[in-house]
């Protein structure tokens, strides 16, 4: 009988586990070699206007040198026949990808030297920069060569743009309409708040180009899509660079409500919208190291009642691609009458032996092994493990031995907590950790399921 | 159970009132008396913002005084009334080349909405207007074959917009203020190039389409009819040499549009659909039906605090005209609010029988229910249903009557109900001949409910289908007061199943 439980409680963790929707993402592109680089599509003659054919264009978007780089414009040289239209070139990543809250989707991708100019003197002119995500088509061919002004209906991208009349170029997102970002105070996911202006800022050169200056601070740009909006975060500082004062994290620069979620691409290009060729005008930039990468492929939990109030139990599954947990995130409007009362992981005892102990609690934000940190904010409680490094961390990931993680606290029960609760797994860059391989694609939801039978029977033979 | 249906008729006047929208504007006053009417007139809104250029003769004009000589018809844009009309003339982009390649526009927008017009697939938002005219020309005669060629780059455009009444920044007209513009808008357009780039000018035509965050042309040679028929809008036609994609350009033969064509946005709360009535007006010498032809389905993440505006814009300097003439805008719901009641009961093991009994909330503006859809999440088929039979108080003496069902005929009489499959829903219709002979269901009719019992197969009783009411157009019918917001879903009122062993 003993024996029974146990096997029923074991097929019971498989079948668990089995449950979860195949939903690791991973992509990795270094380009190092346009031969063997994998489902790009470029120069895709795609612009805001649609896929147009200007008869003249010194746009070079190449693969080469191990990065993707532009540099030129799409439309140039006196040819007015689209005068006005957005010409642009683009490479795509023809890989499609949905998004939810339980999967998000989301990208990485590290920009080098960049530049944009237009003299001024035109209001209508501009020369772009564009990170794109676009739902595919399935109906419309977008190739080259194919229907004039054909577009995808559902697009989005963030974007630097310089002209209209200026030398400084400008941060915004397209959803809809150019919407230009206030780099004056973004915040990043532990509340800190940034200024990208000041004028001792070497950022500042990232905007005032000038006609001959160049942007030779790299940055990661991360682009998000949680199944209903699309958030933009920017890295100032991803290589740690001495003398730089911005921190190694990313900052949220934009965040919108957006009605599509599936068949989704990117694409990475440049535009221009005038024909004209009097002055020095380019939109180019240097792109290295697309990463996709999911937190895991699925995370489940259930709820039980302890002696001192309840019990979650977390049941992630990972392939080795994946991020790990490097954080828990609880999010509800009655998050104040959340208390947590001990958190239990694989690295309770700092030792991957299979066996869940509970971490220590501490205020230092970058913990070490066997801590956690804790961090409350409107509507949220973060528990982060230690990321230090890929050596020594306390992310829950696909070589932890138990990947079970038991987080118990308490509550009114007439609070309203238990109905609105929402939780989610992350793994996150923050300044002075060194973990290398974080998701790129925001927080993932946990599924709250039913607490399994076999479980029961399990987590009673625990006890004995 | 007679005391559960007491109390949800009772209740069912309070519980099922939802929000529901009455506007109409037949332009019967001069432009002055236009904002007293809530309206904000030459509201310079253009896709690129908004953009104030003035008539400023001796300005940049990129070296040509194109228009300024009496050797063209180009002018400044300008917004009169005129035979109960809203007339757009002109051009709001004007003879200033440094503001070529931003759509400036001329609007007149709607804004004493308050923030009532919210859409959700129970209180859809929709809005229609009539275009009498239009004459979209983007080429000044100065400018064809003298000033470059004809070319993609002239394109002026005009019609219909629904968008979040978010001002996008306090305005002016201050000349040359630029504001970027609403963030939330989709704008339903007929263009007109100068030539489009895979067609030679003389077989370049106007586009419709709609712009949302970037200009979408869309064919119109299959639109879906209100009866699920397609209906193909480019095939030439009596007063419609090129059906209804024009050609303008006088220079290459063209010349204005006459017929009166009908535009139409409806907003469910997740999807924006555009309709073109190609006849909305029955004029005589038009052989297009005077129905709302479903031309695009787009999801959008807005739908609260919506308004909309009419008008026209031009994208260069040198464009002659982008000329049009609206009529009768009207928003129109089809009830305040509906809900229904249903009761099942298992016949034996092979039939259900269910029976609704739909309880509507009308208002004296309301279109009133005309047809009813029950619509399944899978597909479905007619050897799955039988006997279905709808009551309504068609005789007007505030009793239920038992209407004759009939099938495959083009419109119901009076007395009948026809009813139609489709791959996903049945619909139900009443007869809709005229404002005077009709069985629609509206706030003059003394019994206001209407019973629908169908007996269907047993598996279908997994998957509920949700109920919408509607009171649609469609070519053979003549009542007047359809609504203009698409099918409404009705809420279900609580469940009463009682099943036999």
């Amino acid at each position: 009988m003993y024996i029974t439980k146990w096997c029923l409680g074991i097929i019971g963790i498989i079948v668990f586990s089995v449950l979860f929707s195949q939903g690791s993402l991973y992509y990795y592109e270094d380009f190092s070699n346009p031969v063997t680089v994998s489902n790009w599509e470029w120069p895709l003659k795609y612009g805001l206007d649609g896929l147009i054919y200007p008869p003249d264009s010194d746009s070079t978007l190449q693969i080469s040198g191990g990065t993707l780089n532009m540099s030129g414009r799409a439309q140039y040289a006196g040819s007015w026949d689209f005068n006005g239209f957005f010409c642009g070139r683009a490479a795509r990543l023809t890989n499609t990808y949905n998004a939810g809250e339980y999967h998000p989707f989301g990208f990485t991708v590290r920009r080098g030297q960049t530049q944009t100019h237009t003299p001024n003197g035109f209001y209508w002119d501009w020369n772009i920069l564009a990170i794109w995500l676009v739902q595919a088509h399935t109906n419309i061919i977008m190739q080259e060569g194919h229907a004039p002004f054909a577009k995808f209906t559902y697009f989005y991208f963030f974007y630097e743009r310089e002209g209209g009349n200026t030398d400084t170029a400008g941060f915004g997102s397209y959803n809809g309409s150019w919407a230009d970002i206030d780099m004056t105070s973004r915040t990043n996911y532990s509340g800190h708040v940034e200024n990208f202006t000041h004028a001792d800022a070497p950022f500042k050169g990232w905007h005032d180009y000038g006609t001959n200056g160049q942007n030779t601070n790299e940055a990661l740009f991360m682009l998000t899509h949680n199944g209903s909006a699309v958030s933009i975060y920017m890295n100032p500082n991803p290589d740690d660079r001495t003398g730089f004062t911005y921190r190694n994290e990313f900052y949220l620069l934009a965040r919108n409500n957006i009605a599509y979620k599936s068949n989704l691409q990117l694409m990475i290009g440049h535009m221009n919208n005038t024909g004209s060729d009097d002055g020095f005008r380019t939109a180019s930039a240097v792109y290295d190291d697309l990463t996709i990468r999911s937190v895991a492929s699925g995370i489940n939990y259930y709820r039980k009642k302890i002696n001192n109030g309840y019990e979650m139990v977390v049941k992630p599954a990972f392939t080795d691609s994946d991020a790990g947990i490097g954080e828990i995130i609880f999010h509800s409007p009655c998050i104040n009458d959340f208390h947590l009362t001990a958190v239990k992981t694989e690295a309770g005892d700092k030792t991957n032996n299979g066996s869940i102990a509970s971490l220590t609690r501490t205020d230092k934000r970058c913990p070490r092994q066997g801590y956690y940190y804790l961090r409350r904010s409107e509507k949220k409680l973060v528990v982060k493990f230690c990321q230090r490094s890929d050596r020594v961390n306390d992310v829950i990931a696909y070589n932890t031995l138990n990947k079970t993680i038991r987080l118990q606290y308490k509550h009114r029960p007439d609070s309203g907590l238990n109905k609105t609760l929402k939780v989610y797994a992350a793994c996150r860059k923050y300044a002075g950790e060194d973990y290398t391989r974080i998701s790129t694609t925001g927080p993932m939801r946990m599924r709250r399921v039913e607490r399994p039978a076999c479980c029961a029977l399990l987590d009673q033979d625990l006890k004995k | 159970m007679k005391i559960i249906k007491t109390v949800f008729f009772i209740l069912s006047g309070l519980s099922f009132l939802a929000a529901q929208y009455y506007f109409r504007e037949d332009f019967s006053t001069n432009i002055q008396g236009l904002a007293a009417r809530g309206w904000l007139t030459n509201y310079r809104y253009g896709k690129t913002g908004y953009l104030y250029l003035t008539e400023n003769l001796s300005g940049d004009d990129g070296g040509n005084d194109c228009g300024q000589d009496g050797t063209t018809a180009q002018k400044y844009t300008e917004q009169f009334i005129s035979n109960g009309c809203i007339v757009h003339r002109g051009s709001p982009n004007f003879v200033r080349n440094s503001f070529s390649g931003l759509l400036a526009g001329n609007q007149i927008k709607y804004i004493n909405h308050g923030s009532s017009w919210n859409a959700s697939p129970a209180t859809p938002v929709g809005v229609q207007v009539l275009r009498r005219y239009a004459w979209l020309d983007p080429v000044t005669s100065c400018k064809w074959g003298g000033g470059g060629s004809a070319s993609p780059r002239q394109n002026c455009d005009a019609g219909l917009w629904l968008f979040v009444d978010e001002d996008p920044a306090p305005y002016t007209n201050s000349p040359q203020v630029f504001i970027n513009g609403y963030k939330e808008l989709i704008y339903f357009y007929e263009r007109a190039h100068a030539k489009e780039p895979d067609r030679s000018v003389a077989d370049t035509r106007s586009r419709w389409g709609y712009y949302l965050g970037a200009n979408n042309d869309l064919t119109i040679d299959k639109l879906s009819r209100p009866n699920g028929s397609l209906l193909d809008l480019t095939a030439a036609r009596p007063n419609f040499p090129t059906g209804l994609r024009w050609r303008y350009v006088d220079e290459n033969s063209g010349y204005a549009n006459t017929n009166t064509i009908g535009q139409r946005i409806t907003h469910d709360g997740n999807k924006v659909r555009l309709y073109i009535n190609p006849n909305p007006v029955n004029q005589a010498w038009n052989s297009y039906p005077n129905e709302w032809c479903l031309l695009a389905e787009i999801a959008v993440a807005w739908n609260s605090n919506l308004t909309f505006m009419i008008g026209a814009e031009a994208f260069r300097f040198d464009q002659e005209r982008c000329d049009a003439d609206f009529d009768n805008v009207l928003l129109r719901s089809v009830s305040a609010g509906t809900g229904y009641y249903k009761y099942e009961k298992q016949l034996n093991l092979k039939w259900n029988r269910t029976e609704y009994t739909l309880s509507p909330r009308l208002k004296e503006h309301n279109a009133g229910i005309g047809e009813i859809e029950l619509v399944w999440p899978g597909s479905i088929k007619r050897s799955q249903f039988k006997k279905i039979i709808v009551f309504s108080d068609f005789k007007k003496n505030g009793s239920l009557h038992q209407h004759k069902t009939v099938y495959n005929k083009e419109r119901p009489d009076p007395g009948e109900i026809l009813v139609s499959f489709y791959s996903r829903k049945i619909k139900l219709r009443f007869c809709q001949h005229s404002d005077s002979i009709h069985n629609v269901v509206t706030a003059a009719t003394p019994c206001r409910q209407i019973r629908i019992i169908f007996q269907y197969k047993r598996g279908l009783q997994q998957v509920k289908p949700q109920v919408y009411v509607n009171c649609e157009k469609y070519a053979a019918t003549g009542y007047s007061r359809y609504a203009t917001t698409g099918r409404q879903l009705c809420s279900p009122a609580e469940d009463y199943v009682r099943s036999v062993p």
